[in-house]
């Protein structure tokens, strides 16, 4: 079993690129592997899991948000008394009332103070009313008295990005711009035989999350503790800190379980109202929110457009990707990137050009969704590859596996270089030598790619047998086409740009273990992953393992789920942190009854016993025991395990993959689409939960599948969203989906992260969406814009 | 904080045990009085503030308004018939074979153990699925008010978004199917994901007489007008034809006058055009599944 444990070392010994463990190697493992339930199944479908909205203290009030009508005004005066004067109103507070701070959202999904006395969109939080019920705090919200000064809005990001545009924040409307460039794109230019240009304009999709939200807050005198659900609790955590200016000592955030949240749920402006209201009333306050404020208010994808061209030569050689990419940012988003991750994985063109223009608008704010950057821009680029690869005759998996980046060599996304004012080198050489060691290649792809998923999946979905040619179907029935088509996509398996996520790992005196770990709970299974690396490391059995994912005082900072981090990452840590444990555990053990050194021993099945079998094993549990009851000078009672250094940089190498076989039926007379066949394949390093693993694939394959059907968010002349609401907001059904669809892993082996594993969140919902359009194209010879709507169907065709 | 006098939306809830107590709950009611079925329609207007509710008057008791009733001269399917019901009586008889297959698309299956025929009617969506389908059927409605009551044709009770013919306190009792001749009744629906309210649904139905002559034509649409609507410019040109006479072409060219009647708008859902367009394709579509079905029938 250690040589399981010591793997990592083992392959470090080999190249830094693409390391495969030996399958007899990865069979040895007992736990990673294993489809185990979910941790947390019986609680859900029992109903004993508490989300935010089940959330409750004793004694506690009631609140409601006022919102903003217009979408750009300044309150020229309020007036809360008739509001404070209504029996069973506890407090209003308005801006007046806001502290000074500006808080931030993880990566500027959100910059703002709580409130400032300007509505920024229709929705905008204006004020809020505690009361002793919600329904009184509702009504007291139209006792609210306001003079408002209506200023000009605007809500198209081009608009905004000229001259004399209405300005919406003090900053500016427009970040600096994102450049990604390589190579000359002149001579890339030169160089092609073929140019296809492009020009897509993207909706915006609504998380759409099913469970809606709330925020409990309560202040003990300068200490405040927040219950909601977060997948990022850390993060919540340093935004009241930012927002009231406290210590960070004194704010404890306990996150439960969002339920799907899709990156909804990481800190929102309502989290900090509600404790702005509970500090100013004294007294626990819950804010729960409707789903037309879930939908409405909170945050949304941004509205994208992609202007650009690529070329090749001949024989499919990529010479030039060049693109031109505009996001809204709505109110109080400050992104300037989407993380596309597109440029990588197409990052064999010879000349590269990939500009992000990032501009704020008056609508409602955007933010990382599933699959950010890479269902937009990055289905783009999928798009026009097709098109290339269409007047080249070359079958798209030739063309894909011709042009996708494999293991080794250059990542083209270089976001770390951007605040080092040193080079690569001169910055790798002031790393410690035992850090350094850990480190693959910088800015070169460590493992992974699309080229085996691609091969494998073409042959599971009989590809060759389906695949009639660029815009053919390969059956007609009366109106109904059927035909293929295959989508990739990449994407980061987490970021460092805000800290090192860590974890703690405490084994108990009983011989069972607590993971301490602040990520979220929105279905991902995570849970239930980390446990299991945990337990892997540890020796120690899969039931015996426990984990708080949500409690900042127990957590040591993280950076929670988003950015298809959790296992990754956050797995890195806790893998590292039961290594820390387990060392110290041993070390106990050998001094004090096996009388060998640490690494003569190891723990399998919780019992520790020497490798060589020259002595009975004793439990954990004796062990822990003894040193507690005996009369001995090495006493303890709790080992608590700790990563003793960061995780290596792994933007900087480390990508996770998705190729998608769709069939669709297309009835050329409605425009209808119908999903008839799916085939996900996903390259994600080792699979530590394969039940986890289809669940993700599947479920970011129907949101992308979603997003290219039917999502939209519809916004009025006035910039209101028109339809909040799931009946007007269309998600797709699982009966939508074709129920046979299937999943293939792939087979490498990660040299960093825990046994192996990789990210895995966001690649499926970027394949899913380039292999429906394609599908689509192929049925009907012509591409249509997303959503693909049935009218929009018609609309391309020029039938309507 | 133990008592306020704070205004909060709420409503009477009555719950009579017969007819005769439920209508005059409704008289008393006036004007705020709502009958509350299924209250899957109900529930989420109470919710979005749509419209007041002062009383509320649960009919779910009102057990002499359920359950389809078959004589050789009528269809009786009462008020209170589920959405669930009507999918599973599709083997009833030939003309709810139609209505069934609609049912079994209309929303989730939980809501559909809820949803009562009468209420689909009664809430008068310009996209109540069960309208169009019960109106080429040649549906009418019977009504009770505290003093009477009265019979109509189902194409009548419609006068806008939402809104009805019936008078305050009128309960609707039961829908009657009349039966006559060999007819057959098919529609097409198109909606955006399996859980959806229709974009356009047209449907219709055919009637033969004794000499195999088409003796009644009905069209009907969904969601292409302020309320369900009759497509009568369609139905001319299928009077007195042989079903040899009605043939590809024919179909079309009726399929195309019906659409004709349509008065789509734009809204968020998709578009006119869209729907002008397609309420054409499905009528001609539904035409010549229905024509299919008649020289089935025929063979037998
Ligand atoms: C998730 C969901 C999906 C849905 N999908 C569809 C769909 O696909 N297609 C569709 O057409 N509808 C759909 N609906 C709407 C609704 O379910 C149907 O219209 C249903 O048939 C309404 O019946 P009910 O018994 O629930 O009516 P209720 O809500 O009880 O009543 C609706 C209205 O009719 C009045 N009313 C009820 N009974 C009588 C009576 N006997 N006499 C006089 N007035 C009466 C009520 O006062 C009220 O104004 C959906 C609803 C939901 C919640």
């Amino acid at each position: 079993m250690s040589a399981t444990i010591n793997d990592l070392a083992a392959l470090r010994d080999g190249s830094k690129t693409d390391q495969r463990l030996s399958t007899p190697a990865r069979d040895a493992f007992t736990i990673v592997g294993k489809g185990v339930p979910v941790k947390d199944a019986i609680e859900k479908v029992t109903g004993s899991i508490k989300y935010g909205v089940d959330f409750a203290v004793p004694h506690m009030a009631h609140g409601k948000i006022l919102r903003s009508p217009h979408a750009h005004a300044r309150i020229v005066r309020i007036d809360t008394a008739r509001a404070e004067a209504i029996p069973g109103v506890y407090g209003v507070v308005t801006h007046e009332d806001a502290p000074g701070g500006t808080w931030e959202n993880a990566w500027f999904n959100y910059r703002g103070r709580i409130m400032d006395g300007t509505a920024r969109f229709v929705g905008d939080e204006i004020a809020a009313v505690a009361a002793v019920s919600a329904e009184i705090a509702e009504h007291a919200l139209a006792a609210i008295d306001i003079e408002w000064e209506i200023l000009p809005a605007v809500f198209d990001p081009h608009e905004a990005r000229k001259p004399g545009a209405p300005q919406i924040r003090d900053e500016g409307n427009e970040r600096d711009a994102y450049v990604v460039e390589w190579g000359d794109i002149a001579e890339g230019h030169d160089l092609a035989d073929v140019l296809v240009e492009s020009d897509v304009v993207f909706a915006s999709q609504q998380y759409a999350s099913i469970g809606r939200n709330a925020c409990v807050a309560e202040w003990m005198n300068d200490r405040v503790t927040l219950w909601t659900s977060s997948q990022t609790p850390s993060e919540l955590r340093d935004g009241v800190h930012e927002a009231f200016e406290i210590p960070l000592s004194k704010v404890r955030v306990m996150a439960l379980p969002s339920g799907s949240s899709f990156g909804s749920w990481w800190s929102a402006n309502f989290m900090l109202v509600t404790v702005m209201l509970a500090k100013k009333i004294r007294r626990a306050v819950k804010i729960e929110l409707s789903n037309a404020e879930c939908m409405g208010t909170v945050k949304r994808r941004h509205i994208e457009h992609t202007r650009g061209r690529m070329g090749a030569k001949r024989d499919g050689t990529l010479t030039l990707a060049q693109f031109d990419h505009v996001i809204d940012n709505g109110a109080y988003g400050f992104k300037d990137d989407v993380g596309f991750f597109c440029v990588d994985m197409w990052g064999r063109a010879l000349h590269g050009d990939y500009q992000v223009h990032a501009v704020n608008t008056n609508l409602v704010t955007a933010g990382c969704m599933r699959g950010v950057g890479d269902i937009t821009l990055g289905s783009a680029v999928e798009r026009t590859a097709n098109r290339v690869a269409a007047e080249l005759d070359i079958d798209p998996i030739e063309f894909r596996l011709k042009n996708q980046i494999r293991p080794g060599e250059p990542l083209r996304m270089r976001h770390s270089l951007h605040n080092m004012d040193c080079s690569v080198e001169e910055y790798l050489a002031g790393i410690p030598e035992e850090l350094r060691a850990e480190w693959p290649e910088l800015f070169h792809l460590s493992s992974g790619s699309t080229a085996e998923i691609l091969t494998t999946g073409a042959e599971a979905f009989r590809w060759s047998e389906r695949w009639q040619g660029w815009g053919k179907p390969d059956s007609v029935d009366g109106p109904l086409r059927r035909a293929v088509g295959v989508g990739t996509g990449a994407h980061v398996c987490g970021v460092e740009f805000e800290g090192s996520s860590s974890a703690v790992v405490r084994i108990n005196g009983d011989g069972s273990a607590k993971v301490h770990a602040s990520c979220g709970r929105q279905g991902q299974g995570s849970e239930t992953t980390l446990s299991q690396v945990a337990a892997e490391e540890l020796g120690i059995p899969f039931t015996m393992i426990e984990i708080e994912t949500g409690d900042t005082d127990s957590c040591p900072w993280s950076h929670g789920s988003l950015a298809s981090n959790t296992l990754y990452r956050i797995g890195w840590a806790v893998r590292a942190a039961a290594k820390d444990a387990k060392r110290q555990l041993l070390e106990i053990a050998g001094r004090e009854v096996f009388h060998l050194a640490p690494d003569e021993l190891q723990v399998v099945e919780g019992v520790i016993a020497p490798v060589d079998g020259s002595q009975p094993g004793v439990s954990v549990e004796d062990v822990m025991n003894m040193l507690r009851l005996a009369d001995t000078l090495g006493q303890t009672s709790s080992i608590t395990g700790r990563p003793a250094t960061p995780m290596p940089p792994s933007t900087a190498f480390a990508r996770h993959f998705a190729a998608h076989f769709a069939e669709v039926e297309v009835d050329i007379e409605t425009g209808e689409i119908r999903l008839t066949d799916y085939l996900a394949t996903q390259d994600s390093g080792t699979i530590v939960n394969p039940q986890v693993m289809k669940n993700q694939v599947i479920g970011g394959a129907i949101c992308g599948a979603g997003f290219a059907l039917f999502e939209e968010l519809h916004f009025g002349d006035d910039g209101r969203v028109l339809n909040a609401n799931m009946l007007d907001y269309k998600l797709l059904r699982c009966a939508d989906f074709p129920h046979q669809a299937g999943v293939i892993f792939g087979d490498s082996y990660d040299p960093v992260g825990p046994f192996g594993a990789r990210g895995a969140g966001e690649a499926p919902m970027a394949a899913s969406v380039a292999a429906i359009q394609a599908a689509v194209f192929n049925a009907t010879g012509v591409w249509v814009e997303l959503p693909m709507t049935p009218e929009r169907v018609l609309t391309a065709m020029g039938v309507i | 904080m133990s008592t306020t006098t704070t205004e909060i939306a709420r409503f009477t809830y009555v719950r009579p045990t017969d007819l005769a107590a439920a209508v005059a709950a409704g008289a008393a009611a006036g004007p705020g009085g709502r009958y509350w079925a299924g209250g899957t329609d109900l529930m989420l207007e109470w919710q979005r503030k749509q419209r007041p509710i002062e009383t509320s008057i649960d009919i779910t008791g009102l057990t002499e308004l359920r359950g389809i009733l078959i004589d050789p001269s009528e269809i009786r399917i009462g008020a209170l018939t589920t959405l669930a019901e009507i999918e599973r009586s599709a083997a009833l008889h030939p003309d709810l074979e139609s209505l069934a297959a609609i049912a079994a698309v209309m929303c989730t299956p939980q809501t559909r153990t809820l949803a009562t025929v009468a209420g689909n009617l009664c809430n008068a969506s310009p996209a109540a699925d069960l309208a169009p389908p019960l109106i080429v059927l040649g549906a009418r409605i019977a009504t009770a008010t505290s003093d009477g009551g009265r019979e109509l044709e189902l194409e009548d009770l419609f006068t806008a978004p939402k809104q009805t013919v019936l008078t305050d306190g009128e309960l609707l009792t039961h829908i009657t199917i009349p039966l006559s001749g060999q007819r057959a009744a098919s529609y097409g629906r198109i909606a955006r994901t399996v859980v959806d309210i229709a974009l356009t649904l047209s449907a219709c139905s055919l009637t033969l007489d004794q000499q195999g002559t088409v003796s009644a034509a009905r069209i009907a649409f969904g969601s292409v007008a302020p309320t369900p609507l009759r497509a009568l410019s369609g139905e001319q040109l299928l009077l007195g034809k042989t079903l040899a006479e009605l043939t590809p072409a024919l179909l079309a060219e009726a399929a195309a006058a019906a659409a004709g009647d349509a008065n789509p708008i734009d809204d968020i859902r998709t578009s006119a055009a869209y729907r002008r367009h397609t309420v054409r394709v499905l009528t001609q579509r539904a035409l010549a599944k229905t024509v299919a079905r008649l020289s089935r029938g025929g063979d037998q």
